[in-house]
C-alpha cells in the first residue's frame, strides 16, 4: 500500500510505477524525496556522496542520531518509514557527466538537487532532452512567492527565483528550501500524471 | 529591435542570443535558455542564434544552494 490513501486507482498506478532519480540528498533532494514518497511514488534512484553532518540538521530530511551516516543510507532509512515497501535505489557517488546518464539511465523524470551551481550546469546538460526538475533560487528568507514552478519547453520544469545565491550573504534554510523541494516534488508528481507543463 | 523577455518587452541592440546574455551580464555557463520554445543547456553555443524581432526568450540562472 502506498502511502497516500487518497489516491485513485489511475493516480496509484501512474505514480507507483513512474522511476524518479534525484541527484543530491541535501535541502532540496531529501525533501523532494519525502514528499514524492508520501505521495505515491515508490522507484526512486537517490545518488550522492556525502555524510549528514550538523549544518545539515536546520533543513534536510534527516535526524540528529544519523549524523556522519551515508547521506543515501539515511535518506533510504527514512524513506522506509514511510513506505517500507518502497524501492529506493541508493548510489553513494560524486556524479559527473558520464556517471550521472549511467546512474539515472532508467529514470523516467529525474530532479535536479545539487549545491553548487556548476554541478546543476553540468547535470542539465549532461541530462538535456531528458524529462528533468531543476531548482534554483531558494537562499535567504521571506520572497515566497518569488519561487515559482515554470516549463522550459517542454521536457523541462524549473523551479526557485533563479536569482538568490547561498554566499551571496545569504544561508540556505528550512522555508525556502522546503517550498523549492515541495515544488519539485509537486512538478515530478504533475509529469508523471501527465499534465501538460504550463500546469506545473 | 523588440524581444518578449521573461514574458515583457525589451529593447535590444544584440544581434544574437549570446549577445543579449552578456548585455545582461548573464553567464552562459550558469544559465538555461528558452528561446522560442527551443531550451539551450548550460554551455550551448548561443553565439549561433540571431536574435529576431518578436522572438521570445526566457533565461534561467542556476545559483548555489540546495
Amino acid at each position: 500500500m502506498t502511502a497516500d490513501t487518497y489516491l485513485t486507482e489511475r493516480e496509484r498506478a501512474a505514480l507507483g510505477s513512474v522511476r524518479v532519480g534525484i541527484a543530491g540528498a541535501g535541502g532540496l533532494g531529501s525533501n523532494c524525496a519525502m514528499h514524492l514518497v508520501r505521495a505515491g511514488v515508490r522507484h526512486l534512484v537517490v545518488a550522492d556522496f556525502d555524510v549528514v553532518c550538523e549544518s545539515n540538521l536546520n533543513r534536510q530530511f534527516y535526524f540528529r542520531d544519523q549524523l556522519g551516516m551515508r547521506k543515501v543510507e539515511a535518506l533510504r532509512t527514512n524513506l522506509f518509514r514511510i513506505d517500507p515497501e518502497a524501492d529506493v535505489r541508493a548510489v553513494d557517488v560524486r556524479l559527473d557527466a558520464e556517471s550521472a546518464r549511467e546512474v539515472f539511465a532508467d529514470c523516467d523524470i529525474v530532479v535536479e538537487a545539487f549545491d553548487a551551481a556548476e554541478a546543476k550546469a553540468m547535470l542539465v546538460a549532461a541530462l538535456a532532452g531528458r524529462r528533468m526538475v531543476v531548482a534554483s533560487g531558494i537562499a535567504g528568507w521571506g520572497r515566497s512567492n518569488a519561487i515559482r514552478a515554470r516549463g522550459f519547453g517542454d521536457r523541462l520544469v524549473v523551479v526557485g527565483d533563479g536569482e538568490s545565491e547561498v554566499g551571496d550573504g545569504l544561508s540556505p534554510h528550512s522555508p525556502r528550501v522546503g517550498i523549492a523541494a515541495a515544488m519539485q516534488a509537486n512538478a515530478v508528481v504533475a509529469m508523471a500524471l501527465g499534465m501538460p507543463l504550463d500546469m506545473v | 529591435m523588440t524581444i518578449t523577455y521573461r514574458g515583457a518587452p525589451v529593447e535590444t541592440e544584440a544581434r544574437t542570443v549570446a549577445e543579449f546574455l552578456a548585455e545582461r551580464g548573464l553567464d552562459p555557463a550558469r544559465a538555461i535558455v528558452e528561446y522560442d520554445g527551443e531550451v539551450y543547456p548550460p554551455g550551448a553555443d548561443l553565439s549561433s542564434l540571431p536574435l529576431r524581432d518578436g522572438a521570445a526568450l526566457d533565461v534561467f540562472r542556476l545559483t548555489a544552494g540546495g
